[in-house]
């Protein structure tokens, strides 16, 4: 029962910590994007400022392989 | 090969009389950047007048342009190139001709294509009337008769014979519907109206033709027909002709863009009443060639100079180093292809570190990583080495060599897993091993199992911590030449330090962590990784302030990034094992020698691969590009170079 919910609970916390992350990066993206449009040199910093919200879905990643590791 | 290829600023000035040879001179060598002259920046200068040439040969450039697209012409093999002053001398009489005779062409096609719309308008017309039997002209010119033509809905002939038995109907099928012509007597109008409203009548108006439509349907049709022969003749004819002139006109625009070049390059220069002085860029082992042409194209009238600028950088801290340096990369033969991924972000700017040369190495690695198969390795190879042998643009090979190196890496990776289209093709790999005859391989890592599969996890953590040293040392090293060595030691090093201290720590602190030990505060280890980690946040702190205390889970999250190049290549791996489970072990072991379930397990087999392979070109292709990008670039790697364009051209259809 416990190795069930504790399952349960690290998928919860990569899966919403990824849509989190999908989300905030969905309007960077975009934006990025028209910038890229209209200015070629743009690209690294576009794709830099777009990325910046992974570090959420890592710390999803880290709080599960605690909760399945201890 | 770190650094770019080294430039020099150069001065050029003489009299407006040798302005002519100069140019000629500086566009046959190839090698000035030139730097546009702006007017705001000087009052005593203004741009220079474009030499008279210039209206002549941009106007024919243009015609010529307008041509060469209507014809859609695009590029073609050189098989011989046409000579320049051949060029010169036939362009204008040759340019009137082939100008008529396209627009000769291609308006009698617009014609053409015209009249087929208005035939295919009369036909729709006619067409409804086609179903009954009657004549056009009967239709029309009746004193006490009135005409309904149209479609209704349903049958209204007992409706009409309630109201008159004096009525002609006639009927037919158009379209799945009902087409009718009726004819009554004036008197009984509206009460037709009343009826026909009631079926749902859609008037379709008689056009003003004369005889049997059938008939005029096939007249029409047979003129359509003709009409679209002749189009197809003009249009092979437009081929044909696209063929005769391609060579010609593609070198005739080579020829006019290249002298409407040299034409305008007084625009980008400052001049004076009598003088002129182009500022430019050249790279140092090129200057010696620069300035000896130019000397023995104008007898040594005009003046040209190198100012060195890198002095000043060695002596001071802050270098004044003008942004806008162009350029170069130098790299030798094997690493040259990477300079497609670093242009692809910015090209680096002038003090920077060139990071080609470490690309060179870690993007086919970190690819290697993640794809870490023997078979899918070697057709990435073999692609690789197709495209750069049949390509002809100079990126495409690029691309080709860069497949070849993440072809040899995957090969690699693929011998340390184990893998030959996945871990479990049996009976050559199973087992984490591979057995060929009688000769056994195992793997270092076995991906297909959990322990290896925590390995791993650690390995890639460790790779990318590696990876990120180096690219802070780089970041180091930039660092130095700007802002000196205090202030780079505490803004990268401290990283570097507090980066190794960690990965000591976590070294015992996390197998602690999961076997659910008490953190292991006697381990030497442990105890010499915390110091060293507590140093670094020191240094931190030092370097950029409080605000650094707030980079530390930024560098975490970078480390952890890495822990991709574990899990994207599981994906495949385990895409790969179901596709030889489903295959090999239930198709082909299960029912030996059914024919069916053979070819049933072989095109399972070769789509799943196929897909899977698809899927290992892209997904370890972007996700190692983004570790470089976001991980690795941004410890060291500003970027915003100016592209290194010189003044000139390189001939493909014409030569002097």
């Amino acid at each position: 029962m416990v190795e069930g919910i504790v399952a349960l609970s690290a998928a919860i916390a990569v899966g919403a910590t990824g849509f989190a992350s999908g989300i905030a990066e969905m309007n960077i993206g975009a934006a990025a994007i028209g910038a890229m449009a209209e200015k070629e040199e743009l690209f690294g910093k576009g794709l830099i400022l777009t990325v910046i919200p992974e570090t959420i879905v890592i710390f999803g990643l880290v709080v599960a392989i605690l909760l399945l590791f201890t | 090969m770190f650094k770019p290829l080294e430039m020099s600023k150069v001065i050029i000035i003489g009299s407006t009389k040798l302005l002519d040879q100069t140019i000629e001179t500086l566009h046959d060598l190839n090698v000035l950047h030139i730097s546009d002259f702006r007017e705001e920046s000087d009052p005593y200068f203004k741009i220079g007048k474009p030499l008279e040439k210039a209206s002549y040969t941009s106007e024919k450039l243009l015609k010529l342009r307008s041509i060469s697209n209507y014809l859609g012409i695009s590029e073609v093999p050189v098989e011989k190139r046409l000579k320049v002053e051949e060029l010169a001398r036939e362009l204008d009489k040759r340019l009137t001709e082939i100008d008529s005779k396209v627009s000769e062409l291609l308006e009698r096609r617009n014609k053409i294509d015209s009249e087929l719309k208005d035939l295919a308008a009369k036909e729709a017309e006619i067409e409804p009337f086609a179903v009954l039997p009657l004549e056009f002209q009967l239709y029309r010119g009746y004193a006490n008769i009135a005409v309904y033509t149209g479609l209704v809905r349903v049958d209204i002939e007992p409706k009409v014979q309630e109201i008159t038995k004096e009525y002609e109907l006639f009927s037919g099928s158009f379209e799945g519907q009902r087409m009718i012509a009726l004819f009554v007597p004036k008197q009984f109008e509206t009460q037709i109206a009343e009826v026909l409203v009631g079926a749902g009548f859609q008037e379709i108006p008689v056009p003003e033709y004369e005889g049997l439509p059938e008939k005029l349907l096939n007249e029409c049709r047979q003129k359509g027909e003709a009409l679209l022969a002749e189009k197809t003749k003009i249009e092979e004819d437009i081929v044909k002709f696209k063929e005769q002139y391609a060579t010609f006109i593609l070198a005739s625009e080579e020829y006019l863009s290249i002298e409407t070049q040299k034409a305008e390059a007084p625009l980008r220069f400052a001049t004076t009443a009598n003088s002129f002085i182009i500022d430019g860029w050249v790279p140092t082992e090129k200057f010696e060639l620069l300035q000896s042409s130019i000397q023995k194209a104008t007898d040594g009238r005009v003046y040209v100079q190198k100012l060195e600028i890198h002095e000043k950088a060695h002596e001071e801290h802050t270098p004044e180093v003008p942004a806008d340096i162009p350029v170069e990369y130098k790299n030798p033969k094997p690493a040259k292809p990477l300079q497609l991924i670093c242009d692809l972000f910015s090209r680096p700017t002038y003090e920077e570190i060139d990071p080609t040369g470490i690309i060179f190495i870690t993007y086919p690695l970190l690819f290697g990583i993640i794809l870490g198969d023997i078979a899918y390795g070697a057709m990435i190879l073999v692609m690789g080495a197709f495209i750069k042998l049949k390509s002809k643009e100079e990126w495409l090979q690029y691309l080709g060599t860069i497949g070849i190196y993440a072809g040899v890496f995957s090969i690699i990776m693929g011998m340390v897993y184990a893998e030959i289209f996945g871990p479990n093709f049996d009976p050559i790999t199973s087992h984490g091993a591979i057995h060929v005859g009688g000769f056994v391989w195992h793997a270092i890592i076995d991906r297909a199992e959990g322990e290896g599969i925590k390995m791993l996890l650690g390995v890639t953590i460790l790779v990318g911590v590696v990876h990120l040293i180096i690219g802070l040392f780089a970041g180091f090293r930039n660092e130095i030449k700007h802002h000196g060595l205090k202030k780079a030691l505490l803004e990268k090093l401290s990283w570097v330090v507090l980066l190794i201290g960690g990965v000591l720590a976590a070294m015992r602190a996390v197998p602690a962590m999961i076997e659910k030990h008490p953190m292991p505060t006697s381990d030497s280890v442990f105890l010499a990784g915390g110091v060293i980690a507590i140093v670094g946040v020191i240094m931190i702190i030092l370097g950029e302030g409080g605000m650094g205390l707030v980079h530390i889970p930024g560098i975490m999250s970078n480390c952890l990034s890495y822990t991709r190049l574990c899990a994207v290549g599981l994906s495949s791996v385990f895409i790969a094992y179901a596709t030889n489970m489903m295959a090999i072990d239930m198709c082909i072991k299960a029912h030996p020698g059914d024919i069916v379930f053979l070819i049933l397990g072989l095109f399972t087999f070769i789509s799943m691969h196929a897909l899977n392979a698809l899927l290992g070109i892209l997904a370890p292709g972007l996700h190692a590009l983004r570790l470089h990008y976001v991980e690795f670039f941004t410890k060291f790697y500003k970027g915003g170079g100016k592209k290194y364009s010189p003044f000139g051209y390189i001939r493909k259809y014409t030569e002097e």
